[in-house]
């Protein structure tokens, strides 16, 4: 971790504050030229996968030094709206408004279509089960439906069609979470793929904007439109642990408070703490156990659409970008559009020691 | 009085041992209650830090670690408020006070009483003989008796010295209690000690400490602990007369004409918008509201966006549209809309 991106000493002391500085991220070059829709960390690498509303997937090299190298862009029909690595590491899969999902092996550079949906494809995620061979494929779709695949056949492995509209998946080992419109959220067990393991409604009040899992996978986070998020435990003995909280709104003016959407949700892989990206183009870094807001940074210029840590959890990197959530007229030559890096250092997501009561 | 040789301690020496207002447990000394209350109820459970009063924790927390202090920890049910201020022995509010003596008190003569039956020995003035100074009473022949004797004596004193007429007898004194002084019995054979003289500090609200009797229970009361008096005089600040925290650096306050444009997204930018506001306000032009209002006129769907999320904690009026998702708006804006044909060709 030392040396990563050269100038990490000051930040040492910086630590004790909890409003951390971001002045030592920096910018992924030759970014992509509209909104970034989502972010990938290879688990093996660092490399990162990013998906755009200009229809295109970068795929980049990101030195210790935090600079960075386009590594391969393959074009989707559509804005593509997510991206996901495959746990070895070797492909990526995209999926978007062509209504199909498409998977690049890094090794050949070669694409193929892997899935199809009869809308949008909003979330693809690789999964891998322990007595299966090789990854397999869950999209989630504006036509209400999951559909699992195996990348060999063009017909899915399966099939659960859900309430209302796939907004969100998340999956951790065999815990797969789908939140869709109307607040609804469905966690499947990959074990059992065909049926919701549980089905609830989101605890929070307004529309789910994100779902994200633990990395234990014991639980989920949601955030919502509303400036707002909730951990959510798979199992009914750890329901007392359920909480909300509220983040990503600026101070009330009297009466009024103006809240941001919650855009992504990460969890840090070693710690288990977690950051929160909101429309107030803030993120937040929490722990979950401690109740705890580990570390807020400032606005970082627009809207963050989405966020991601590498798989040391040693870079956390952000999206800034236009996302909709001021009305199209809101969106400009000005506004900005870029992927950051911002380094992790010190303890600003080490989840706070227990203290021990005497 | 002779030195105390008793085991357990007096009533007074109980009421002056200083206790704890928020676990009701007492103490040897002052020094060790406020070691107690540091540890025990000022400590804080972030970082261990042991503060002196309920209000110094509560700031601490504040400005530490970013939370609310919203009870006392190991307290009483009843004692857990962060309204009363409380170091040591300071603070405690009067009626508070008082009940804690009565408890002593009312504990201290179950424990008597307790101990009476256990060793079997009569409460002070109670034996079972009666009366330890049982006054001789005499019967009137007796006295008549008595009375011919002294005068028998008194006769044969005036023949020895010679008809001196003094009525003062010398040896007469020692003859025990005249019959003046065993005129009052009943003061001293009462079994009962009198009420009050035997006890200092004794609240005369108090019923006579009967062995054998139990007062009820009385204790914990139950009463709020909002009816709870404030001290006055407390230098420390109540914990939500605190200032507000300060906002994020970035946030554009007093944008009150929250246009679509004045709304629109980072501190860099807004300082542009605010110099055009005031540009077309000198060229006389009332900008943007009637622009932004048109163009929302003109293009209704999307306008009618979730962009001013409005909201008051109980009273909330959010303005947006749960039906759809904003990638769902985006995607149907033409310059991202998706034609097979065209992709196709």
């Amino acid at each position: 971790m030392a040396g990563l991106f050269a100038t990490n000493t000051a930040a040492a002391a910086a630590t004790s504050n909890t409003i951390g500085d971001l002045k030592n991220d920096v910018a992924v070059s030759n970014p992509p030229e509209d909104t970034v829709s989502d972010l990938v960390f290879s688990p093996t690498a660092n490399i990162m996968a990013v998906s755009s509303w200009d229809k295109k997937v970068r795929i980049y090299q990101i030195a210790d030094n935090g600079s960075s190298e386009g590594k391969h862009i393959y074009e989707h029909d559509a804005p593509v709206l997510s991206v996901d690595f495959s746990k070895d590491g070797q492909k990526v899969v995209s999926a978007g408004a062509d209504k199909q999902a498409k998977v690049c092996d890094l090794q050949t550079l070669q694409t193929a279509q892997v899935a199809a949906h009869d809308q949008t494809v909003k979330c693809a995620r690789f999964f891998e089960l322990p007595n299966s061979n090789g990854p397999m494929l869950v999209t989630g779709s504006w036509d209400k439906t999951i559909k699992y695949w195996d990348l060999r056949q063009s017909t899915p492995a399966g099939v659960v069609t859900c309430q209302e509209r796939v907004y969100s998946m998340d999956v951790r080992n065999s815990l797969l979470v789908v939140g869709t419109a109307d607040r609804y959220i469905n966690v499947i067990n990959l074990q059992e793929p065909g049926k919701f393991y549980k089905t609830l409604q989101s605890p929070l009040k307004w529309q789910t904007r994100v779902v994200s899992c633990f990395t234990d996978a014991s639980g989920f986070a949601i955030g919502s439109i509303e400036g707002r998020c909730a951990i959510q435990y798979v199992e009914d003995k750890d329901s007392g642990s359920n909480f909300s909280f509220k983040c990503h709104r600026d101070p009330p003016q009297g009466t009024t408070t103006q809240v941001y959407s919650v855009n992504d949700i990460s969890f840090h892989p070693q710690h288990g703490t977690f950051s929160t990206a909101g429309s107030d183009g803030t993120f937040h870094f929490w722990d979950k156990d401690a109740k705890h807001r580990l570390k807020g940074y400032p606005s970082v210029g627009g809207s963050i659409t989405a966020t991601t840590f590498n798989s040391q959890g040693t870079i956390f990197a952000y999206a800034v970008g236009y996302d909709w959530s001021k009305g199209f007229m809101a969106n400009n030559q000005n506004y900005p559009n870029k992927v950051m890096l911002h380094p992790i250092q010190g303890d600003e997501c080490k989840p706070r020691p227990s203290v021990k009561k005497r | 009085m002779g030195k105390k040789k008793r085991g357990h301690p007096d009533v007074e020496e109980l009421l002056s041992r200083p206790w704890c207002y928020y676990c009701e447990r007492d103490f040897e000394d002052l020094k060790l209650l406020i070691s107690h209350q540091k540890a025990k109820h000022f400590k804080c459970d972030r970082c261990g830090r042991r503060l002196n009063t309920a209000g110094g924790l509560s700031v601490h927390m504040n400005q530490v670690h970013k939370e609310s202090l919203s009870s006392v920890e190991n307290a009483l049910p009843n004692r857990q408020g962060l309204e009363v201020e409380i170091f040591g022995m300071e603070g405690i509010p009067e009626d508070i006070v008082q009940q804690h003596n009565q408890r002593i008190i009312q504990n201290y003569y179950q424990a008597q009483a307790e101990r009476y039956a256990a060793t079997g020995n009569p409460p002070p003035g109670q034996n079972g003989k009666g009366p330890a100074k049982k006054l001789k009473i005499e019967s009137p022949d007796d006295i008549k008796k008595r009375l011919a004797e002294h005068r028998a004596r008194l006769a044969a004193q005036k023949a020895a010295t010679g008809g001196s007429a003094t009525h003062t007898p010398q040896e007469g004194l020692p003859n025990g209690p005249s019959p003046v002084q065993s005129a009052s019995p009943g003061t001293f054979n009462s079994p009962f000690p009198p009420p009050g003289g035997q006890y200092p500090g004794y609240p005369p609200q108090q019923p006579p400490p009967v062995p054998g009797y139990t007062p009820p229970a009385q204790y914990p009361p139950a009463y709020p602990p909002s009816s709870l008096p404030t001290r006055p005089g407390s230098n420390l600040p109540a914990p939500p007369g605190l200032p507000p925290r300060p906002g994020q650096p970035g946030w554009q306050g007093g944008n009150t004409a929250s246009t679509i444009d004045e709304l629109v997204s980072g501190a860099a930018q807004s300082g542009d918008d605010i110099d055009q506001i005031i540009r077309m306000a000198e060229a006389g032009i009332k900008p943007k509201k009637s622009d932004a209002e048109g163009e929302e006129a003109a293009a209704p769907p999307p306008a009618a966006e979730k962009k001013s999320k409005k909201d008051k904690d109980k009273n909330v009026r959010m303005v947006y549209e749960d039906e759809l998702s904003p990638e769902e708006r985006m995607a149907m804006m033409p310059r991202y809309a998706f034609h097979p044909e065209a992709a196709a060709a």
